[in-house]
């Protein structure tokens, strides 16, 4: 099972060595780079204030992104996260008069039930999961209008968004929560068998079932995380803004899958980690805010983003391309 | 003139240019907090591309900052509340003078409101009002005033129909405080008239596919004795029409009998209004709402106190006048 463990083996040299580091932490060299930039060109960039708003920003599409990484290692993508937060989002604020505990497990639940129901429909019908995630989307998203209609919802419960606030020095509790999560799962995907398999599965799906794993089960498994990171995202925005709408998370799968990818896993599976996912929301987080800050147009915004994200996949490529060669 | 005056009347009017160009305009407050041409607004705003409204509003804003000399700094939400949150803290983080937000979810940007009056910053809300659970964290609303617009509609209905006759109403979605005020507002003004009955209400929200199909229901329920439809937009005021045509169409109905009225009117509307097939509506202007937003957030920011509420003038529009009114682009 060595398919996914090179970044794992000691290098032959230091200069294989510094290349390895660069290769597989050139994302977070990215994040440094912004940072660096933008605190030169302004004076805000740097305050307590500002550095506590980055890391918050990063949460929401964190939190998918994080819970999309395994699925897209093991070859698989999930669309339906934007529409699965909207739902949680809403259940957790609709169900509060039966108690807060009772309306935040509903909202899990619904999380994995989608995921699970996402898994078990490209396991067991061999539908690709970008269909079955699509029409999921598309599915959720309207059941969610029907079912609370086009308006929003005050959260009544003042504690879910007073724990939202919550802040230790200038870290959100949240941000705790979501460096929590990501360390969980990056340790599982790395350290696990479930992991390792994860990797093989993506690597090369007919050798793991030769190699007598149980594909479906983990292929399942990482879409039941997938909509329970989705959850989780969904409870943390209606918590971080004391209300909910059907319309919450559009377009955040998106946003999601631009991380886990600019984070250098390979959209085909087999390649890529937790790390990765992790420094790419951190310099798309930085990249927003520090252009935010420079008081550039708000349409120039999603240019530079899609820019910057096209640039950094051909370095990508570039640096790891003949090595990703190798590897197949 | 010795050389001496020459050079200080040089001074003075090289002084005055100085001053021309980044001259405040007259209603600004002459004992500033802090000098004109220094005062930083920020604008978090829902986007452009909610509808041809938002459009118009932000065009607008755009030239009469450049007009001002002022430049604020601007952030589109995409209409997502939770990014908007985010900007509205990006904003904090630059220590802006004043801040104005047009929400997009008067629900969802309480907890970012009440971050900027921790953070000091006098904060106007634009033209969508923020939910009443946050309106502590406001320093003023500017924009349209609902409950007037509908007292204006509910006049020109009276004058239509001489102060007696049935109509019904087609109202917004229940349970948002625009659709409340668009229907208590109308309602305050017809109660005024015994002889004006209302045959039935129902909430179209804001469609026009809905406002058809109710209507369509009210002509079966009732036919020929609606006298005028009172609708919360024109958008569902139009819907309507179309189901009134078809009647007609029909001879179900008899043409130009039936008087149509909004609370907001949009440009299809205005054309009709001009042929006389539509009886009124009531003109909100984005331009003059753009306008408001960043001469209220000016005045706040050099100190100047100002009205919880600063409302935008709503004129009533009928054939009498509509050649008086711009034909909105939206």
């Amino acid at each position: 099972m060595s398919l996914a463990t090179d970044r794992l083996q000691p290098s032959a040299t230091s200069f294989d060595g510094l290349k390895t580091f660069i290769r597989s932490n050139s994302v977070w060299l990215l994040a440094l780079a912004l940072a660096v930039f933008f605190s030169l060109q302004s004076a805000f960039f740097l305050t307590p204030f500002n550095i506590s708003n980055v890391l918050t920003q990063c949460v929401f599409v964190g939190l998918l992104a994080i819970g999309m990484t395994p699925v897209v290692i093991s070859g698989n993508i999930d669309l339906s996260v934007g529409a699965v937060v909207g739902l949680t989002a809403c259940i957790v604020v609709a169900l509060q008069p039966y108690g807060l505990g009772v309306a935040v497990l509903a909202a899990l639940a619904a999380g994995v039930l989608v995921g699970l129901v996402n898994g078990l429909i490209v396991e067991k019908m061999g539908i690709s999961s970008f269909i079955v995630t699509l029409a999921m989307m598309s599915g959720i998203r309207g059941l969610t209008f029907l079912a609370i209609g086009d308006i929003s919802l005050s959260s009544t419960d003042d504690r879910l968004n007073a724990f939202a606030m919550l802040a230790i020095g200038p870290i959100s509790i949240v941000v705790v929560l979501f460096a929590g999560l990501a360390a969980v799962v990056g340790f599982v995907l790395r350290f696990t068998p479930h992991g390792r398999n994860t990797f093989a599965i993506g690597g090369n799906r007919s050798a793991a079932v030769d190699a007598g794993i149980a594909v479906s089960r983990h292929v399942i498994a990482n879409f039941a995380l997938c909509g329970l990171m989705a959850a989780i995202c969904g409870i943390a925005m209606a918590a971080n803004l004391g209300a909910a709408a059907p319309s919450f998370g559009r377009d955040y799968e998106l946003l999601a899958i631009t991380a886990v990818v600019l984070g250098g896993t390979r959209l085909q599976g087999g390649k890529g980690g937790v790390t990765g996912t992790l420094g790419a929301v951190l310099a798309l987080a930085i990249l927003r805010n520090g252009l935010n800050l420079l008081r550039v147009s708000p349409f120039y915004i999603p240019v530079i983003v899609g820019v910057v994200l096209i640039i950094a996949l051909v370095l990508d490529r570039q640096v790891n391309g003949q090595a990703m060669r190798h590897g197949e | 003139m010795s050389f001496k005056t020459l050079i200080a009347s040089a001074a003075i009017g090289l002084a005055l240019i100085g001053n021309a160009v980044a001259a405040p305009p007259d209603w600004f407050p002459k004992e500033s907090k802090k000098p004109f041409e220094e005062i930083v607004v920020g604008f978090a705003n829902l986007g452009p591309s909610l509808n041809g409204y938002a459009a118009a509003y932000f065009k607008a804003f755009n030239e009469y900052a450049a007009e001002l000399g002022v430049k604020p700094i601007m952030t589109d939400a995409a209409l997502d509340p939770a990014r908007q949150a985010d900007q509205v803290r990006d904003l904090i983080a630059q220590q802006v003078d004043v801040m104005i937000v047009w929400p997009v979810n008067g629900k969802a940007i309480v907890p970012a409101a009440r971050q900027v009056a921790q953070a000091g910053i006098p904060l106007i809300i634009s033209n969508s009002m923020i939910d009443e659970s946050g309106m502590e964290a406001m320093t003023s609303y500017t924009g349209p005033d609902d409950y007037a617009e509908a007292q204006e509609a509910g006049k020109i209905m009276a004058a239509a129909l001489n102060g007696k006759g049935n109509i019904v109403l087609l109202n917004g979605t229940p349970g948002y405080r625009m659709a409340q005020l668009r229907y208590d507002g109308f309602m305050e003004v017809i109660s005024k008239y015994p002889d004006i009955k209302v045959l039935d209400s129902q909430p179209a929200d804001m469609s026009q596919a809905k406002g058809q199909t109710l209507m369509e229901n009210f002509i079966t329920r009732f036919g020929k004795q609606i006298d005028g439809v009172y609708s919360v937009d024109s958008g569902v005021g139009f819907g309507a029409l179309t189901a009134a045509r078809a009647a007609i169409q029909e001879g179900t109905l008899e043409a130009g009998k039936i008087k149509f009225v909004d609370a907001t009117m949009y440009g299809f509307v205005w054309d009709l209004i001009k042929t006389g097939e539509y009886y009124g509506s009531v003109y909100q202007s984005p331009e003059e709402d753009a306008r408001l937003a960043l001469r209220s957030a000016l005045k706040l920011a050099a100190g100047e106190k100002l009205k919880q509420f600063e409302y935008l003038e709503t004129p009533g529009v009928t054939k009498a006048n509509v050649d008086t009114i711009s034909r909105p682009n939206f």
